[in-house]
């Protein structure tokens, strides 16, 4: 509010505030429910309502999930995922768009026309199914990393903040002799660091929050990652089968309800994300920023 | 163009042009070496599936392979137009899409208006920094949050509806509620990143504008109406075609996470549809022609979209 409102501006702005007081607490709820709710006793997360706070924390659910060892499996599988998809894709991309953001560069523009044009046409589930069948890398590891390597989104992003460095270091840099490949290596992915950060960041979330292509290109249980299993114990009621402490019903002890365990599932695999969060956003939205300059 | 209809001439010069040309690559090899890795990337995995697009008009069989089973030409085209499922796959996959333009499309505009409005600095980040959290994480736990929500027994609002004397709904599983579910779940999980972008473009106007329209005695809305949006229209332009592009793409993710056989009559969408009846039934040829009917359909609705916008005039509204 600045000393210019009228009173019919003031009026304005207090009814601002008021909506974005009720979109912050309509996109807190949920996830604040859910940490409750995983912590909760029994008898409480049977019960409905407003769930704010628990007065006797119960840890029951946590322990059943952390006590999985497929949960334990497919954690390590989405990090090694995480960690390997994310430098080959971003090494690749980066690779790929320095030669792109030489407007000199002969075919140039056909050759961002043919990468620009995957990003309006595809040919689809089933015939990329058959490709990943026959290049022999179904159930591997691979097959979750190599097909989305190289966007041409992310492509586009680096080319586009490549344009904006400026030539002369690199002529110098071939006056003293450097070759390109190097002149790329040591003096532009030095310079580059905001859209490398932001990239491998929107890649890494990518890998880390993918399941589609896990669920089916994976039919081995060993090499499940996170997003799958979730998939599994949340969506299909698969609970049973991943967190077998829910199947004994004998014991004394009062178990957890089925979604006080689903609750805990979901909070655990969502953990890695909020903590690095607040370092997310801030690249992210450079990247889209980035990504919104036309060139 | 045929050999013998080149005069000796001119193939001299076809000869120095495609000399010159393969003497210009040669002096960039280096950086085509560069670029090699990554074409051969996009080659594979990007054009590579196109190649199995064929399938669509063959009678796929895993013995034969792409290459060698037989064609039939329109058959699963015909197939897919003739069959009941298909016509609610397609008026589905229409409505969601509609009604996603007709209230998400408008969403982060209009939060980004709100938030641009905000004269405390901290209360903006705050208020930003929430919006966007649900992006980042992914349908299958967006999914799970929602259900618990709804849930009929234990669910928040449930609860309310039960306190106000009406009787539990069984929301994801009820026909009639489905579609607004999605609808209101996807604006929750994405308005808060959609504004970011029209947030950028509000940034970028210039401050005199407002001081000068101040002087001028404009209110808040006066400002809003004849200063921010104008000034955002061309993004919201891009942003609108990309979207026209992705019609029939009414949101797998969310659906496929969300969605179950009770909800399949108003939710069942080609993309849906196409990944039950070509994963789960194995019917790969005709499923083939469903996404490809898909892709042409989406291609040529971007081309259409770009065209007319480019015939309107002005550059800057268009995609290229």
């Amino acid at each position: 509010m600045n000393r210019h409102d009228s009173k019919s501006d003031r009026i304005v702005v207090f009814i601002d505030y008021i909506l974005l007081i009720i979109l912050i607490l309509i996109t807190l709820y949920p996830f604040w429910d859910l940490v409750v709710l995983s912590i909760s006793p029994r008898n409480e997360a049977l019960s409905s309502g407003l769930r704010l706070f628990t007065l006797n924390p119960d840890f029951q659910a946590y322990k059943q999930v952390f006590e999985s060892p497929e949960v334990w499996r497919s954690f390590y599988n989405s990090i090694i995922r995480v960690i390997a998809g994310t430098s080959i894709s971003v090494f690749f991309t980066a690779l790929t768009a320095y030669p792109l953001s030489k407007k000199d560069l002969p075919l140039n523009k056909i050759i961002t026309g043919l990468i620009l044009f995957t990003m309006m046409f595809s040919g689809g589930l089933i015939p990329g199914y058959l490709l990943m069948k026959s290049l022999g890398i179904l159930d591997t590891l691979w097959v979750l990393i190599l097909p989305g390597a190289v966007g041409a989104y992310n492509i586009i992003i680096m080319r586009n903040f490549l344009r904006t460095l400026p030539d002369s270091l690199e002529e110098s840099a071939k006056i003293d002799g450097a070759k390109d490949f190097t002149i790329w290596w040591q003096i532009v992915l030095p310079l580059s660091t905001p859209v490398l950060a932001t990239v491998t960041l929107w890649v890494a979330v990518g890998h880390w929050n993918a399941y589609f292509d896990a669920l089916i290109y994976i039919t081995d249980r060993s090499k499940y990652v996170l997003p799958v299993l979730l998939r599994r114990i949340l969506l299909e009621n698969q609970i049973e089968m991943y967190l077998p402490g829910q199947a004994d019903t004998s014991g004394v002890i009062v178990k957890p309800t089925e979604e006080t365990v689903k609750a805990a599932t979901i909070v655990i695999s969502a953990i890695p994300i909020i903590m690095v969060y607040p370092f997310l956003q801030k690249h992210f939205t450079k990247g889209i920023v980035l990504g919104a300059v036309k060139g | 163009m045929k050999e013998t209809a080149i005069t000796k001439d001119n193939r001299t010069t076809l000869m120095a042009n495609k000399n010159s040309l393969f003497r210009r690559i040669w002096n960039y090899k280096a950086l085509f070496l560069m670029l090699l890795p990554g074409l051969c990337f996009i080659l594979l995995f990007n054009y590579g599936p196109m190649y199995g697009l064929q399938i669509a008009f063959k009678d796929y069989n895993i013995g034969e392979g792409i290459w060698g089973s037989s064609w039939v030409g329109l058959k699963h085209f015909k197939m897919f137009f003739s069959n009941a499922s298909a016509l609610r796959v397609l008026k589905n996959t229409l409505l969601i899409s509609i009604y996603r333009l007709l209230w998400g499309f408008p969403a982060p505009i209009i939060l980004a208006l709100l938030i641009n409005e905000v004269g405390n600095k901290a209360f903006k980040r705050v208020a930003q920094t929430i919006s966007y959290l649900p992006h980042f994480i992914s349908w299958v736990i967006a999914a799970g949050i929602v259900i618990n929500v709804l849930s009929p027994s234990t669910g928040i609002i449930n609860h309310f509806l039960k306190a106000i004397g009406i009787q539990p709904i069984y929301f994801m599983t009820d026909t009639r509620w489905f579609r607004t579910i999605l609808v209101a779940s996807g604006i929750w999980k994405e308005v808060g990143w959609g504004s970011v972008v029209y947030l950028a473009a509000i940034s970028s106007i210039e401050i005199e504008q407002y001081d000068a329209a101040i002087v001028d005695g404009a209110t808040r809305i006066q400002r809003m109406r004849y200063i921010t949006i104008p000034s955002m229209l061309p993004l919201i332009s891009i942003i609108l075609i990309l979207s026209m592009g992705g019609i029939l793409n009414a949101g797998f993710d969310q659906i496929f996470n969300m969605y179950n056989p009770m909800v399949f009559e108003v939710s069942d969408i080609i993309d849906t549809y196409v990944y039950r009846i070509g994963l789960v039934q194995m019917n790969y040829s005709f499923s083939t022609a469903v996404g490809f009917f898909k892709s042409t359909v989406g291609l040529t609705l971007i081309l259409i979209v770009q065209f007319i916008t480019k015939q309107l005039g002005n550059s800057e509204y268009g995609l290229w």
